[in-house]
């Protein structure tokens, strides 16, 4: 999977962190099976389940070390990995914790409120 | 400290014509054939005494120095004492004597090795510099395998004449030994063609009475020519950098002008010139942190041939020349200060003051200078994603070099894994730390920098983090086989049982997960360094990981545009003492500086002050990280570093808050037991007096909070990122109290007290002026006493990022029970600890961990 280049502001000192529109949420409940590791077993072995948030963007993820989260009400969704270009899919383990309705937002893990952005989308499972 | 600047005559000083001690500089080793004597009045007689057996006299030159040839070597257990004397007075003999040892308990793998300076050498050249010795030992420098110069019984930093001068492209190392004792050999230089021209030599400012000018930009090795009023004073050799030359005193508009040269057919430098300034220009001295019963006044800056003169409460204590005043008898808390510069027939008119504090720690020797070994490096890659680079204490410099065979001998050595963070995988990240496995790899300490890159995808979470994790748990599995591998050059090399970790952002979330996972044998993880690290669980609502059963460590740049959160103060807060944790909190640096790969300036993504130089972040990487694993991995006594009780030189300390604690010491509330505000962790009473308003809070923020700077439920306001339960006393008139009831006669001998506090900020502002308060002692009779913060270093203020993540961020004041005063108060053993605010600009403070320590 390629990553999103570093792109410079325009005053050049900085990578350009904006998070791109999300343009899609497709949301349900999947089997989960954590990794296996050689040398411990994962902290998120226990959970069977989650709830799977396939997002579309409409451009690349930029490159930091904060990941993009989505924030279902006030549970944030750290657990990302890219599917395919502009496609990404979170999970959410905690399934009690979100609140049927609740509005979906898109920031990073921490920071800066002018880059979190509500979506125009709800948490729904179908 | 405060230091000022106050006119002389005003202060109406009484002086004397005495001497102070000169001071024999330390230490002192067996073999050793000349002691380094300091602190002198030019041109002073200098009186040593070896075992009660005086030595004839030396006359010092005009500069405070001076390297004494003795007339046998010395043996362990000798004592060295020294006193100087003029025309006038004669001082008392330095105490304590210095007691000569046996170095080789100090340096088992040989002396430190040889470090010549200032760089580069140039064809021709006549003279260098050494640095880097043991004082007395023997020293040599060899140009091509030839010996061309020596000084035996030389001083810790050294100038050696070279003959015949250099020639071009000359291989030039500089070898020491001390008993027979060789240390490695420097670096080797290779000398270069000078440049066409060099440049023009500028002066010091000359005034009047000065008997040295100060001639700097000079190339290592050239000659000076030194005019003066237009005559020709003489050529002198100089090792380059600055050149003090002797001289009679100078008087006001004298001009003095100087060239320097390389080769005999090459053309001078352009002169560069000076002109003596009149005595009323004389600046005042500069000196260096002082604090209650200090012995010595450490003078940062003065004219070289000056008479340093030292006043307590306005009576001399201390006559002498930099670097160092002994002074008698040892400053209080509260005292004045005043530090004067004299001239041959200039009396200077400006005096440094200072008054005392309680605490204002010394700058020591930079930890990370510690120079013993050669380096190797060597590149692994096992074909199966375990991939990075090695540093080690190698029998030379250089790639794939054998490991150093004396450090061997003594057994194993210790490693250090470091893992860099998330960043572009086009870009080799794992290369940035190569300062600082150098520093390791000089010292002893094998450092090993992994390529993580293959995790720097597009996935995020406590699944990328354990991913990371399980690759540095591998690396430790591929270099435990290295260890078993009788044909790799660490074969039988690494000792397990003394492994640090170091990572960087994602990769420091990684490192303080290592030691909850791992489980190879014969492994044992000593101390964590989370650098600017993430916190993945806590963002996800899991519980943040509590590092215990190691030392650990955490650097939180203030102006992180990227961690922007400072998470690594939830790990420290969540640490398990033992045997101690340090938190570096840094204003003016960033996320990236600490990583010379990664070039984008990440304070930038907000608007906040501007960051320090990429150097000086890895000046506070350097110093604080070598003080950790110099402490935890090879046992050296450098926790002074990290509990303020010495500042590394070399670093921008003002910018850097520390949090730290240990274990053993008798905690009187950290606020965790949920046993209300009324009772503290010793379960006695606590009490709010004269109209405080004090209470527990949660210290941390909301991690699924839309939005910046959210507190979580529970805490006094958003402005609070670690992950601890602590005290806030809210503003209120000034003379509020809270008392901590500690169990009836608990002893304050040779104890410090220590508290974490901070202003608290509403998040968006930093309000003008510093603020601060008071801590108290109540004897057994009720009696209290007390000392300000200002007195112990001070309040920190907020530091002023971007409005909304304006941190309360707590560091530790330290209050040495030996401060605290008042009339009629017996503080051997106390009941009760206090504070006090006071001030009329009353704000909202923040407490936590409040210790007693001995």
């Amino acid at each position: 999977m390629p990553n999103a280049p570093l792109k410079p502001t325009a005053d050049g000192r900085r990578p350009d962190w904006k998070l791109p529109n999300v343009v899609d949420i497709q949301i349900r409940r999947v089997p989960f099976t954590a990794r296996q590791y050689k040398y411990f077993r994962s902290a998120l072995a226990d959970y069977r389940e989650a709830i799977e948030f396939l997002v579309q963007f409409d451009g690349p993820i930029p490159m930091r070390a904060l990941g993009p989260a989505l924030f279902v009400g006030n549970v944030q969704v750290p657990e990302a990995e890219a599917v395919k270009d502009n496609l990404y899919r979170f999970l959410a383990f905690d399934i009690k914790r979100l609140r049927p309705g609740a509005v979906i937002a898109l920031g990073w893990n921490s920071g800066n409120e002018s880059a979190r952005k509500a979506t125009n989308f709800r948490f729904t499972l179908k | 400290m405060d230091q000022k600047v106050v006119n002389r005559e005003r202060l109406k000083l009484k002086d004397k014509d005495i001497l102070s001690p000169p001071v024999v500089s330390e230490p002192l080793y067996q073999c050793a054939t000349a002691v380094t004597v300091t602190g002198m009045v030019p041109h002073a007689q200098v009186i040593l005494e070896v075992n009660a057996t005086t030595l004839p006299a030396v006359t010092s030159g005009p500069t405070g120095g001076l390297n004494v040839q003795l007339p046998s070597a010395l043996i362990a257990g000798d004592k060295v004492r020294a006193r100087q004397q003029t025309a006038t007075a004669i001082s008392g003999w330095s105490a304590p004597p210095v007691t000569v040892r046996d170095h080789t308990p100090d340096f088992p793998a040989g002396p430190p090795r040889p470090e010549i300076k200032p760089l580069p050498l140039f064809k021709c050249g006549v003279e260098t510099a050494v640095a880097n010795l043991l004082i007395g030992g023997n020293m040599w420098v060899t140009a091509d395998g030839v010996e061309v110069g020596r000084e035996n019984g030389c001083g810790a930093y050294q100038a050696v004449r070279i003959n015949p001068p250099f020639g071009l492209g000359q291989k030039v190392r500089a070898w020491f030994e001390m008993c027979k004792d060789p240390s490695p050999p420097s670096v080797e230089q290779i000398t270069q063609s000078p440049p066409a021209l060099l440049p023009a030599p500028t002066f010091d400012t000359i005034y009047t009475g000065a008997t040295v000018v100060v001639v700097r930009n000079i190339a290592n090795g050239a000659t000076i020519t030194l005019l003066r009023n237009g005559a020709n004073q003489g050529t002198f050799s100089s090792s380059g950098g600055a050149q003090a030359i002797g001289c009679s005193a100078v008087a006001a508009g004298e001009t003095f002008s100087a060239t320097q040269q390389l080769c005999p057919g090459d053309p001078p430098s352009p002169p560069g010139g000076g002109t003596v300034q009149p005595c009323s220009a004389l600046p005042a001295p500069q000196i260096g942190p002082v604090q209650g019963g200090d012995t010595i006044i450490t003078i940062t800056s003065s004219v070289p041939s000056a008479t340093i003169r030292v006043f307590i409460n306005g009576t001399i204590a201390g006559v002498g020349g930099a670097p160092v005043i002994p002074i008698s008898p040892a400053v209080k808390i509260g005292d004045t200060i005043h530090v004067v510069q004299d001239l041959v027939g200039c009396k200077g008119q400006w005096a440094s003051e200072v008054k005392v504090p309680c605490v204002d720690p010394p700058v020591a020797v930079n930890p990370a200078w510690l120079d013993l070994f050669p380096i190797g490096s060597f590149d692994y890659d096992d074909g199966a994603g375990r991939l990075g680079n090695v540093f080690y204490p190698a029998e030379d410099d250089g790639a794939k070099q054998p490991f150093n065979k004396r450090l061997a001998k003594l057994g194993p050595a210790p490693i250090v894994f470091l893992l860099h963070g998330r960043h572009n995988p086009a870009d080799p990240s794992f290369l940035g730390y190569d300062y600082f496995q150098q520093d390791l790899a000089k010292m002893g300490i094998i450092a090993v920098s992994i390529n993580s890159n293959a995790l720097n995808g597009n996935a995020h979470g406590v699944a990328n983090i354990e991913d990371r994790a399980h690759l540095l748990i591998d690396t430790i599995a591929l270099f435990q086989s290295f260890n078993g591998d009788a044909s790799h050059r660490l074969f039988e090399r690494i000792d397990f049982n003394r492994t640090g970790l170091m990572g960087h952002s994602r990769g420091g979330d990684a490192v303080v997960t290592v030691p909850t996972l791992i489980s190879l044998a014969g492994v044992t993880i000593k101390s964590v360094l989370a650098l600017a690290p993430t916190n993945f669980r806590f963002w996800g609502g899991m519980s943040t990981i509590q590092p215990k059963n190691h030392a650990f460590m955490t650097i939180l740049p203030a102006g992180d545009g990227d961690v922007d959160q400072n998470n690594g103060a939830q790990f420290y807060d969540q640490a398990v003492t033992g045997p101690f944790k340090s938190q570096v909190y840094v204003h003016f640096t960033n996320h990236n500086f600490f990583n010379r790969q990664w070039l984008y300036d990440d304070s930038a993504n907000y608007t906040q002050p501007a960051v320090m130089a990429r150097v000086e972040h890895e000046h506070v990487l350097s110093a604080y990280g070598c003080a950790l694993y110099r402490a935890s991995l090879l046992g050296h006594n450098t926790l002074g570093y990290l509990f303020n009780r010495q500042l590394p030189a070399g670093v921008v300390t003002q910018n850097v808050h520390l949090s730290f604690a240990r274990d053993k010491v008798t905690t009187v509330d950290h606020y965790e037991d949920k046993n209300t505000i009324a009772k503290n962790s010793l379960g006695r009473p606590n009490t709010q007096l004269s109209g405080m308003s004090a209470d527990e809070f949660v210290f941390q923020q909301d991690p699924g909070a839309f939005g910046v700077g959210a507190g979580a439920a529970g805490s006094f306001n958003d402005s609070f990122y670690g992950q601890t339960t602590g005290m806030v006393a809210r503003a209120g008139r000034a003379g509020r109290m809270f008392r901590w009831e500690v169990a009836k006669d608990t002893s304050m001998k040779n104890a410090e007290i220590w508290i974490r506090a901070a202003e608290v900020t509403d998040g968006a502002n930093v309000p003008s002026g510093s603020t601060g308060f008071m801590l108290g002692l109540e004897d057994m009779n009720g009696v209290r006493a007390w000392l300000d913060t200002n007195v112990v270093g001070g309040l920190p203020r907020p530091y002023a990022r971007n409005s909304g993540m304006i941190k309360t961020m707590l560091k530790t004041l330290r209050f040495r029970a030996a401060c605290f005063g008042a009339p009629k108060f017996k503080g051997d053993t106390i009941q009760a600890i206090l504070i006090k605010c006071d001030r009329k600009d009353e704000r909202n403070f923040a407490f936590d961990d409040l210790q007693i320590v001995t």
